[in-house]
């Protein structure tokens, strides 16, 4: 388990490195042969994103766009992103990591400038559009992160502390989810399963109450809307330890497509794979329970309304489940938070919901 | 109107020295008797003109606030150097400061020739004069010797026309068929139109000159439209269009009016070109009020069509005003495509330099990508230089 995960990260790097190498060497010949450097690559237009139901995620089509450093209006993003993979090379040859923030102003130190941050991070995406990549495959990182609780041994894997090993119980607030530990090999577990949650509040009551050793759970933390490398970090431990993930999240049409979004990635990202849980549930708070649980709730807005309706028609959202609470919420009207429970006392939803739950869904 | 004036506010008489570089130089000073509009020499001088000096000086005294006049008496004489460029002009003010606008050409516009009136111009007052005059004996005669383009046919027929026999003795009318003869020739149609021959316009060579030399612009644009006639009144409009170099950028639009090579500076509202250049939509030419750029209308004829007695302004006759309309448009047009070029070059420039920024910046990280020394781009630059050169 340990030694096929180090490997193929060690390969991803190879690999990373030397497509960057290989697109610097094309661009150079292009230009020594008297031509524009231009590139091609998938386009990631409305028209070009397209929903796999074998994959269960979303992936481009055959549609390609060419950037020609010869068309004026290509000239500063094609800069942009020669720079970017020159940039992304070095952090990644020298295994050093960076923030998308923090390209953002690398960048004003070898004279390119972007208007904004918007600016440089659409180019990061350009670059994982054309090498196959993530982000976080050539070090760079988001600013937001998310934590992780529960029996995994890990050992890292960057420079300083390669070896070094670490239990993830070890800290009760949980471990973050950076890119250490994103690219650390998983020595041993004792889990039989994966947790994750949406809110913060959630997850360190589960901590509190153990329900790391109660349910022989990994707790993570999603902070909302799970980053890329949380994605990834779900992903593994599906399928590097071969645990079955289930969500909770609030009962609303936000909380189900935090779930989706683990579950069979985002249009955004339709450029990347291996970010997303196909087998992964969405256990909770559902539409249902609101009923049967008696929980303190809150009248749909018509924002969340509108949101139902285009979850409704979104090709991710066909099965039974899906629909089942989409029509639920649609009847009902009513959505409530995780934090709901509380109204039963502070242990109510580790000692009545969770065991319940996670009989239903179980395999 | 001068000499008018300094009489009555001074009462000195006008000094007036002349010579044609002939062997006499001829001194008179004189009044005018103004009841009976004729001089009153005071006193006349003849002299030997030994070194063959030829000009004129005239000593005039007016009374005037010279420092509540002084800005409209410089722009008046600035003006009057851009439709003379071919005259100096030396000004000593009360103040001892000396103003010099110098010529820049030595030629003159060609002469103006000498002409008979045209019949369509013609009023009952003048016609009794050149009844008084005339030593024709017969209406067919006098058609032809005392009014212009008229030949023996064209004169047969509007005889004809106004009824009147062509042995009928000029001396011999009486007053009411003077005034039916004015009123015949002022309706009949087939009077050849005036030539213009009798005019002096200042050319399109010599206007741009003259504004160049004291407008100083970036780009200027004359021209002159072809001769018309209002009311048997031969004219010919001439225009001009400043723009940019030391041309200031006004709210309103910088307009310069002439009329027979005099600036017109008084009652600018009120003329006929103020209209017009008001009336004209300049973002049509991509120009708008607040940039600089200046109108000239400069007209020529041997009757300003004056609105007021005050010869400030110019009135609005449909004859005038259209050609002052479609010259202001020419010249328009012509800075609208210098513009337009200019925009361009600067544009390709602008182009040229973004590319001559980020090719380099391509060469150097994907050289450093690959491992290896950047390769040239001056071979790309170069051919986008040469596509522009097209």
């Amino acid at each position: 388990m340990r030694g096929s995960s180090a490997m193929k990260s060690r390969e991803k790097r190879k690999d990373v490195l030397l497509k960057l190498e290989r697109f610097g060497r094309e661009l150079c010949e292009q230009i020594e042969k008297g031509s524009f450097p231009q590139i091609t690559m998938p386009s990631r237009s409305i028209e070009n994103i397209f929903y796999n139901p074998d994959l269960r995620q979303y992936v481009l089509g055959n549609k390609t766009v060419r950037r020609s450093a010869g068309n004026i209006r290509h000239l500063r993003p094609f800069t942009h992103l020669v720079w970017m993979a020159y940039f992304t090379h070095e952090l990644t040859m020298n295994q050093k990591t960076s923030t998308l923030r923090d390209v953002f102003y690398s960048a004003q130190a070898y004279d390119i400038s972007f208007q904004d941050q918007d600016e440089s991070d659409s180019i990061i995406t350009d670059l994982e559009t054309v090498l196959g990549y993530t982000r976080e495959d050539f070090n760079v990182f988001p600013e937001e992160s998310s934590a992780v609780f529960g029996d995994l041994t890990i050992e890292y894997t960057v420079p300083n502390y390669e070896g070094k090993r670490l239990n993830l119980t070890s800290h009760p607030d949980g471990v973050m989810i950076g890119p250490a530990l994103t690219s650390a090999d998983f020595v041993e577990t004792s889990a039989d399963k994966v947790i994750a949650i949406e809110k913060g509040g959630l997850f360190t009551r589960f901590i509190e109450e153990r329900v790391h050793e109660k349910f022989n759970a990994i707790l993570v933390f999603l902070r909302g809307q799970a980053p890329r490398s949380t994605r990834y970090f779900i992903r593994r431990l599906n399928q590097e330890l071969g645990l079955p993930v289930y969500i909770f999240t609030d009962a609303d049409p936000w909380g189900m497509h935090i779930a989706m979004v683990i579950i069979s990635g985002s249009a955004n990202a339709a450029h990347v794979k291996e970010l997303t849980t196909p087998d992964a549930k969405w256990a909770g708070v559902w539409a249902s329970d609101i009923v049967s649980y008696k929980l303190p709730n809150d009248k749909l807005e018509d924002v969340d309304i509108k949101r139902l309706h285009e979850l409704m028609r979104d090709p991710r959202y066909k099965g039974e489940i899906w629909q089942r609470e989409i029509n639920l919420f649609m009847k009902n009207q009513r959505k409530c938070e995780l934090e709901a429970f509380s109204r039963y006392g502070l242990t109510h939803i580790v000692d009545a919901y969770l065991p319940q739950r996670l009989k239903e869904v179980g395999d | 109107m001068t000499i008018l004036y300094g009489q009555i506010t001074t009462n000195k008489p006008v000094k007036v020295i002349s010579s044609t570089g002939a062997s006499k130089i001829y001194e008179y000073t004189l009044m005018i008797d103004i009841e009976r509009n004729r001089p009153v020499i005071l006193d006349r001088r003849v002299r030997e003109n030994e070194n063959k000096w030829h000009g004129t000086i005239v000593e005039v005294y007016i009374e005037g606030d010279y420092y509540k006049a002084m800005p409209k008496i410089l722009e008046y004489l600035k003006q009057t150097a851009i439709v003379n460029p071919y005259a100096s002009i030396t000004f000593v003010d009360p103040r001892g400061r000396l103003y010099k606008f110098e010529r820049t050409v030595s030629v003159l516009p060609p002469q103006p020739k000498e002409t008979l009136p045209h019949p369509h111009g013609i009023d009952v007052e003048t016609m009794y004069r050149i009844i008084r005059v005339t030593n024709c004996k017969t209406l067919l005669d006098f058609m032809q010797k005392h009014f212009h383009r008229v030949g023996k046919s064209i004169a047969k027929s509007f005889l004809r026309f106004a009824g009147f026999p062509e042995d009928a003795d000029p001396k011999k009318l009486k007053p009411e068929e003077i005034v039916n003869l004015v009123q015949a020739m002022k309706s009949f149609e087939e009077f050849l139109p005036p030539d213009a021959g009798c005019l002096s316009p200042l050319g399109e060579d010599l206007l741009k000159v003259g504004v160049l030399k004291e407008l100083e612009p970036e780009f200027v644009a004359v021209s002159q439209r072809k001769p018309s006639a209002y009311s048997g009144h031969p004219f010919i409009i001439e225009v001009g269009i400043a723009y940019g170099g030391k041309i200031p950028a006004s709210e309103d639009i910088l307009l310069y009016r002439f009329a027979n090579k005099i600036p017109l500076i008084y009652d600018e509202s009120g003329d006929v070109s103020w209209k017009i250049v008001k009336s004209i939509n300049w973002r049509n030419y991509g120009l708008a009020p607040g940039m600089p750029f200046a109108v000239l209308v400069h007209i020529c004829s041997t009757k300003i069509p004056w609105k007021t007695v005050g010869k400030e302004m110019i009135a609005d006759r449909p004859e005038v005003s259209r050609e002052i309309l479609n010259g202001i448009r020419e010249v328009a047009r012509q800075l609208e495509i210098y513009l337009s070029k200019k925009e361009k070059a600067k544009r390709e420039k602008a182009r040229l330099s973004i590319f001559a920024k980020y090719l380099p910046k391509i060469a150097e990280f994907s050289a450093k990508l690959a491992g290896r020394d950047a390769p040239s781009v001056d071979e790309l630059l170069r051919r986008l230089r040469r596509l522009e050169g097209e």
